[in-house]
């Protein structure tokens, strides 16, 4: 595990010496959200404009460089990177997401300043130079970097300076995707796994304000410029699934690539990680010498795609050949992202398949521009196990709602295919690749939730109510085995009694009462069928059991649970192995 | 809180001018691709121009410029499905933009797609230019009009033609066009308002005295095609269409028995002069055709020609033209039959036959 020893304790309590005094932690976390979204965007600006000038001086400024710096540009900034990377900045090297993760999860929030500047300087390098990694991981350490260094600055509690990272993570990534619904998906189905007010809000506020500073200096332009689409006939969406189910076989294929190349490069000996990124280069540049295309981020490239500018046999060597550079690039420990080879990956796929359909079914006459676009989100969701988020990357991306029938086709097939073969998510590969056992979001995603129905029992007894003469009641339950009774009112609240205490009062020689007047009445809360277990272990605290009554008719005693129910429902629900991760 | 709001405002102005420098970096490398690209699409080389557009557009893709010269290159590369799709998103992004419509149309209408050709067309007219969007409109309007009168469609560009004349600038140039696609979209007598107007600005327009002589000449006023087309062939003597057309409209005017002017004698005597012509333009043509014109009973329609001819009474002479008007009516529906039969037999007619067919078709339209 590379995680930090010295990482800072955190306050556990939540105390902020920093923040004004009119000002509660929760509003101060949301005005830091803002704060962190506008550092977050203005690094990622500087972050985005160091790789392009990077690529300038290194590449020149042809899309098609020269032969010599195709070959020398990635080679000689990789031996620049590994030095950095291994003396410098060892934090520097795999996945920003997993790391951000890791911040949640590990490191009560706490992510080194020192592993922003490295990755800011390597990736930029890295990309700049030509490797086959994008710049969007990077920018969502850095902005997962920065929120943490304020949320150390300002002290916060223990529980906001854990969630501050995701929140910077998120900007991070709204503004080097342009996209903050994508940005604001991604961190919460991958890096949080769970919504929250609090912390949806929090995470929405910094990934606009980040993207709303990325515009200011960058424009609005969109990553893309993508085809108009309608569809022709139901017909097309066949051909829609046909490319999902490439895309999650070319999914799997990444994943096992690089889940099987990155831990055997990674237990060479440590000499040669010096020269690892510097070869991944020379790859790199041996396949840029025919392909440039393969050569950094891509996104000019994916556009040329999306306008059909490449023929489909093309599109597929791209693909291939973007596989297998990413894997070069990304397994030889060089830091920078998959998230825009994954678009890249998806989006030559898409093509390819288009226009093999084209050929096959020339009356269908869809742009092949369109086929690129889906198979963009087609690899995001088989290879990166992200399904939400690449349906609504996509919406987002193209700004055309009308695609969304054929993204949700394609993106589900691929996804399942993925899952099929590939049981791990890469980013759970990654992580455990790295040594650290962090929670796997899909793995959550896919438990099965305990409910209330699945441990409770019927009652033996009736419900009693309130109005009810203490006799009368008595005479209706005391032939039951049930030792706690439950009595409700008209209004529908519930109220327990043992039953020994029943039979106390229940004299016919005592003046006459009912049940609502008897003292050892106790109001209890109730719960409903298809609450989540959880919530019964929370509600029964004392209490012998609870009643389990019906959503519809809240007086009606569905059953009875109790902790023993509860308990056995858990114990026989658990795995037969250990799966402490 | 106030150190974290300085330093936003210190990150966010150094931000500033690493951008701005940036950009300028950029748009010097843009300009120097978009001038290379140029200078190798000026000299044919289509391939290395689109390569060079890329780059530039790299630098700068808000530039509508290199975005409409890369399709240039495109197009002269013989690559229209990728210029088209490009065009497409283009439009996607500004579908009111008068450019990229106009290109829309070009691509449809070299591709034969007529009706999506007009819907461009009509788009780019009203679309928004933005320099000079009056002279724009009148180039694709007069572009769109060249279009229709390709497509055969006459109506529809005289209609765009009269709202591009009523709007045109007194450019003598300009009118010349006009009145020529004027006349080949059949409306001769507005072509000839266009190249009187034309004439009027720049008397020694050549070009719009040369339309003006065929304009007049369509109109049947040899008279004045003459004149015109005199002027012409005395200005430039290599012009030889022109010089074909006055020696066409000389022959018609010498022998037209109809000309005003002519006394009864001279009326008679160029009808026998014309008849005797088409008579032995028939007989030629029935020599080249291998058939008999003395035969009892008619079976072709040369011969048919012949046996009318034989039945005219009385006999077609100049005396008996002189004295009988409608002989001279009868004769010449037999005329115009004549040269018509043999025109579709024997080919065209030429020199005198030509100037007889014309006097012919355009007394035979009089009467209808």
């Amino acid at each position: 595990m590379n995680g930090p020893a010295s990482a800072p304790a955190a306050n556990p309590q939540a105390t902020s010496g920093r923040r004004p005094l009119w000002m509660g932690e929760e509003q101060l976390f949301l005005l830091l959200a803002v704060i962190i979204g506008i550092f977050a965007g203005l690094a990622v600006v500087c972050f985005r404009i160091a790789i392009d000038w990077g690529r300038l001086w290194l590449l020149g400024s042809a899309l098609a460089p020269s032969p010599l710096r195709v070959l020398l540009a990635p080679s000689l900034a990789g031996l620049v990177i590994a030095v950095l990377v291994i003396h410098l900045f060892p934090r520097a090297r795999g996945s920003g997401v997993n790391q951000t993760k890791g911040a949640l999860y590990i490191f009560d929030g706490y992510v080194p300043f020192s592993t922003v500047i490295g990755k800011f300087i390597t990736a930029g390098l890295a990309i700049g130079s030509g490797q086959s990694l994008g710049p969007e991981d990077p920018a969502l350490q850095i902005g997962a970097g920065l929120a943490s260094l304020i949320g150390r600055r300002l002290r916060l509690s223990r529980e906001k300076l854990r969630l501050i990272a995701p929140v910077g993570a998120a900007a991070g990534l709204a503004a080097a995707f342009n996209a903050p619904i994508t940005a604001v998906l991604f961190v919460i189905e991958e890096v949080i796994g769970r919504w929250s007010a609090g912390i949806l809000g929090a995470v929405v506020l910094s990934a606009v304000s980040s993207v709303v500073v990325e515009r200011w200096f960058l424009g609005s332009e969109p990553l893309f410029r993508v085809p108009a689409y309608n569809l022709a006939s139901p017909a097309e969406l066949l051909a829609y699934a046909a490319l999902g189910v490439v895309g999650g076989i070319a999914g799997v294929v990444f994943q096992k690539l690089i889940g099987g190349i990155r831990p055997r490069l990674k237990a060479l000996p440590r000499w040669t990680q010096y020269l690892q990124p510097a070869l991944a280069g020379l790859i790199i540049g041996v396949i840029g010498l025919r392909l440039p295309q393969v050569m950094g981020a891509g996104y000019e490239y994916i556009d040329q795609a999306l306008h059909s500018q490449y023929t489909w046999q093309i599109l597929g060597l791209l693909a291939g050949a973007k596989i297998l550079s990413t894997t070069f690039s990304f397994s030889s420990g060089t830091p920078g992202g998959l998230f825009a080879p994954t678009l890249f990956i998806g989006a030559m796929i898409g093509g390819a398949v288009g226009g093999v359909e084209h050929l096959l079914l020339p009356h269908l006459g869809t742009s092949i521009g369109v086929y690129v676009l889906v198979g963009m989100g087609t690899l995001f969701a088989g290879f990166l196990r992200a399904p939400l988020t690449s349906v609504f990357m996509i919406l987002e991306v193209s700004g055309d709602y009308s695609i969304i029938l054929p993204v949700i086709i394609a993106n589900t097939l691929a996804y399942l295919i993925s899952r099929g073969f590939q049981r791990t998510p890469i980013f759970d590969v990654l992580s455990e690749q790295d040594g650290m056992h962090l929670p796997s979001m899909e793995e959550e995603r896919e438990a099965v939730i305990l409910r209330v129905e699945d441990a409770m029992r019927a009652s033996g007894a009736p419900a009693l109510r309130a109005e009810q003469a203490v006799v009368e009641a008595w005479s209706t339950v005391m032939d039951c085995q049930e030792a706690f009774l439950f009595v409700v009112d008209k209004s529908g609240r519930w109220s327990g009694l043992l039953k020994e205490s029943l039979k106390l009062v229940a004299n016919p020689d005592r003046p006459p009462l009912t049940l609502a007047e008897i003292p050892s009445l106790h109001p209890m809360p109730c719960v409903h069928p298809d609450h989540p277990l959880d919530i019964a272990l929370r509600q029964i605290d004392d209490y012998p059991c609870l009643p389990v009554v019906h959503r519809a008719n809240i007086r009606q005693l569905v059953g009875v649970i109790t902790l023993d129910g509860i308990v056995q429902t858990y114990r026989n629900s658990a795995p037969p192995e250990d799966m402490s991760e | 809180m106030l150190f974290l709001g300085l330093l936003a405002v210190v990150f966010f102005a150094l931000t500033g001018v690493l951008v701005s420098a940036f950009h300028r970096h950029q748009d010097h490398e843009g300009r120097l691709w978009f001038a290379r690209g140029e200078s190798d699409l000026g000299a044919g080389q289509a391939q290395a121009a689109i390569d060079d557009f890329r780059n530039a557009l790299q630098f700068s893709r808000g530039d509508p410029r290199y975005h409409l010269r890369l399709i240039d290159a495109l197009l002269a590369a013989q690559r229209t499905e990728e210029a088209r799709a490009y065009l497409l998103t283009l439009w996607a992004q500004q579908p009111a933009s008068g450019i990229i419509n106009l290109q829309l149309a070009r691509l449809a209408a070299s591709s034969g797609n007529s009706s999506e050709a007009r819907r461009y067309f009509n788009n780019s007219i009203y679309g928004v230019w933005e320099d000079d969007p009056m002279a724009h409109r009148l180039a694709v309007r007069l572009e769109f009009a060249q279009f229709l009168v390709r497509e055969h469609d006459d109506a529809g560009a005289q209609a765009d033609l009269i709202t591009l004349a009523a709007n045109a600038p007194r450019d003598p140039a300009l009118l010349t066009q006009i009145g020529r696609l004027f006349l080949q979209a059949g409306n001769p007598n507005r072509a000839l308002e266009q190249f009187h107007g034309a004439l009027r600005l720049d008397p020694k327009a050549a070009s719009a005295e040369a339309g003006a002589g065929l304009a007049s000449f369509r109109l049947g006023d040899y008279r004045d095609a003459q004149r015109h087309l005199q002027r012409v062939v005395h200005e430039d003597p290599a012009d030889s269409a022109s010089a074909d057309l006055l020696q066409l409209c000389t022959a018609i005017l010498e022998a037209d028995p109809f000309a005003p002017n002519l006394n009864a004698r001279q009326r008679a005597d160029r009808c026998w002069q014309d008849y005797q012509r088409a008579g032995q333009r028939l007989r030629a043509c029935a020599q080249q055709a291998g058939e008999s014109l003395d035969v009892p009973q008619a079976k072709t329609e040369l011969q048919g020609l012949a046996a009318r001819a034989r039945l005219l009474r009385p006999r077609p002479s100049a005396a008996s033209f002189l004295r009988d008007p409608d002989l001279m009516q009868g004769a010449w529906e037999w005329l115009l039959d004549a040269e018509s039969t043999t025109a579709a037999r024997c080919g065209p007619p030429t020199g005198a036959d030509q100037a007889l067919w014309y006097i012919a078709r355009r007394r035979h339209e009089g009467s209808q």
